[in-house]
């Protein structure tokens, strides 16, 4: 691992193939290659020319791996060691590929999770290479059936998941349809409108503050027909596109919660029972007074119309409230009790 | 000396403002940690600085578990006011600043609730904070908000009375503020809170201008410009002039701006938020909205993310 690293510090320019040291710069079509075996970067026609005659020592000076043309592919992320340990990652998630519900408990999942990482620790840094391999190899044999169930499983819900976000998109896309032809025909009703009017303006001898009011009564009737229309139109898009077997692929795609997570999220509900109050128990509901609507009071009915306290948010009726509170604050307080307490 | 002097010590000095040094204490009988809160007089030449008369008078009215308590009141032999208050170690403000902290969406709900039941038992006792910010909202140890520094505090105005508009700190300065209004209500705290309620869930200052005109512009930038259609005579205020106008922020540029919100926590930002104080909910409103009462429940005080050290 430390020999891959090195190497590609010291390869600093990055768009010059190693072996037969063309320039990107010269050849914009050239492409780097990589192998899982070595992780050298070749370029793509010195793959070509070396691999072509069947499996070959890997180019790199000291590289005694020997690789075969078919297992280059392109790099995907520019650190070598990510690359490397998602390609480890992905070939060993492909054999421990059990799911929250073939567990009982969340800390044998959790355990179950540990042990994968502590797997691809081991074989992306060179640790215990031996037992790890003969562990997996073990595993492999063990649950060869259920590895094998579960890799159609996830495939199959892979393949619903692509045709339902398909038909989802088919639907958004039919919907944007729908509500630009909206638009448009509001707009177009709007035109059709104004046209009205001047004409009925022109020829009509009726008031005509009357003409534009109908005109505009009769627009907005219009137009909300014609949102009803779209609102239901969108609303049987679902139903063209999603067949009852999709739906229920749907649900079968997202099945119901394993064992231990429901009953950590029924524990969860029996401690919301407790009852919450957003107030701490603690508001004045009952106030030992009503407040009026109107009150003999002319210098604050006065004051109060002034545009200054109307912008600053005052109303007449929380003054009165105040004005009410103060005068009853404080009497039910019993002030030896309050000192005892 | 006075005797209720005798029953504190003052050990070490934590801070000291323009007109105040505060000390960290102990209430002696009881080995209780206390801050002692020195008020300096001789430098006003009317004696008491106004903020240490309002800060007494009010404190000394309110008891709420989330209002800073103001244990003893006594003078020390240089003839100077000692406030006695409870010792909080933590702020809000610190909190948002440190980055090693991840706010969840429970623990944003858990201190809006417990900031929005202090500044409601305020306002139900017509007492208006008028300087609520992130820094004034101190955090005991065992994780809960208390209102703090009622300098700036005083009762509800009544009909005929002016008020200052030169109130609150101005970030958190309500636009009837912002115009200078000289009769306004409770609702300039409920504003701060609402702006307080986004930089909690922004984790930066909402609305930082630097001068009172900018304060505006940015103000309105990010909430549309008030106009006599949506906030009735506001034209009226004494500061308002040819302002440049920006379209109110549609719900969906909001959702965009608070990506982690929640359909009604952001209805509740809006509705704190509003720009006519009249549209404004109060603290009670507030509080009985589905954001408190939905999935996630508040985080419980002593579970809310602490000062990394």
């Amino acid at each position: 691992m430390t020999e891959v690293a090195d190497s590609y510090l010291e390869d600093i320019n990055n768009d010059v193939c190693p072996i037969c040291k063309t320039d990107k710069y010269l050849n914009s079509n050239m492409k780097f290659l990589i192998n899982p075996e070595c992780y050298h970067k070749i370029c793509d026609s010195c793959v070509d020319r070396i691999f072509s005659s069947g499996p070959t020592k890997c180019p790199y000076q000291g590289c005694e791996k020997i690789l075969r043309k078919n297992k280059f592919k392109s790099q995907i992320f520019e650190d070598i060691s990510i690359e490397k340990e998602i390609d480890i990652r992905n070939s060993i998630v492909k054999i421990f590929n059990k799911t929250e519900k073939d567990f009982k408990t969340l800390e044998e999942f959790n355990a179950y999770l540990e042990k994968i990482e502590e797997i691809i620790y081991n074989i992306l840094n060179g640790v215990q290479v031996k037992e790890t391999n003969e562990y997996i190899a073990n595993y492999k044999q063990e649950n060869s059936k259920s590895i094998h169930q579960n890799n159609i499983n996830i495939q199959r819900q892979h393949d619903i998941f692509l045709k339902i976000e398909n038909k989802k998109k088919l639907i958004n896309d039919e919907k944007q349809k729908l509500s630009k032809q909206l638009i448009r025909e509001l707009q177009n009703d709007k035109k059709i409108a104004n046209q009205q009017i001047t004409n009925n303006l022109l020829n009509s001898s009726l008031d005509t503050n009357l003409i534009v009011e109908n005109a505009r009564k009769n627009l907005l009737k219009q137009s909300s027909a014609r949102r009803k229309k779209y609102i239901e139109q969108t609303k049987l898009l679902q139903e063209k596109f999603m067949s009852q077997e999709d739906l229920e692929m749907m649900n079968y795609s997202n099945p119901g919660l394993p064992g231990f997570r429901k009953h950590r999220l029924m524990q969860q509900q029996a401690t919301m029972m407790s009852p919450f109050s957003p107030f701490n128990g603690d508001r004045s509901v009952n106030l030992p007074f009503e407040v009026e609507e109107e009150y003999f009071d002319p210098y604050t009915s006065n004051v109060i119309k002034d545009a200054q306290y109307l912008a600053g948010g005052i109303r007449v009726e929380q003054i009165y409230k105040k004005s009410l509170f103060e005068a009853f604050f404080g009497l039910d307080c019993i002030i030896k009790e309050e000192k005892s307490a | 000396m006075s005797d209720i002097a005798a029953n504190y010590t003052k050990e070490k000095k934590v801070g000291e403002g323009t007109y105040a040094v505060v000390y960290l204490g102990k209430q002696v009988k009881t080995k209780k940690l206390i801050a002692v809160k020195e008020i300096k007089t001789g430098m006003f030449k009317d004696g008491l600085d106004m903020s240490a008369i309002r800060e007494v008078k009010y404190l000394l009215e309110l008891r709420h578990e989330n209002i800073i308590s103001l244990l003893d009141v006594y003078s020390s032999e240089n003839g100077n006011l000692n406030l006695v208050l409870e010792f909080l170690p933590c702020d809000l403000e610190v909190l948002i600043k440190d980055k090693n902290i991840v706010f969840q969406q429970a623990d944003v709900k858990s201190w809006m609730l417990m900031i929005l039941r202090g500044v409601h038992h305020c306002h139900r006792n017509y007492i208006l904070h008028r300087d609520l910010k992130p820094n004034n909202l101190l955090i005991s140890p065992t994780g809960e908000i208390k209102i703090a520094d009622f300098g700036l505090a005083r009762s509800l105005g009544s009909p005929g009375e002016n008020l200052t508009a030169n109130v609150v700190t101005i970030w958190y300065r309500a636009p009837e503020l912002l115009f200078g209004s000289r009769h306004y209500t409770s609702s300039v705290d409920v504003w701060s809170v609402g702006i307080i309620f986004a930089e909690l869930m922004l984790r930066t200052p909402y609305l930082p201008g630097t001068s009172d005109a900018e304060q505006l512009e940015v103000t309105f930038r990010a909430l549309g410009t008030p106009t006599e259609k949506n906030w009735p005579n506001v034209s009226k205020l004494p500061w308002y002039n040819s302002l440049k106008i920006y379209p109110p922020p549609t719900r969906n540029e909001l959702k965009n701006r608070f990506i982690a919100a929640s359909g009604s926590a952001l209805d509740l930002m809006i509705s704190l938020t509003q720009l006519d104080p009249a549209k404004r909910c109060s603290c009670e409103e507030a509080l009985q909205t589905v954001y408190f009462t939905e999935f996630p429940r508040p985080t419980k005080p002593k579970d809310l993310p602490k000062k990394s050290s």
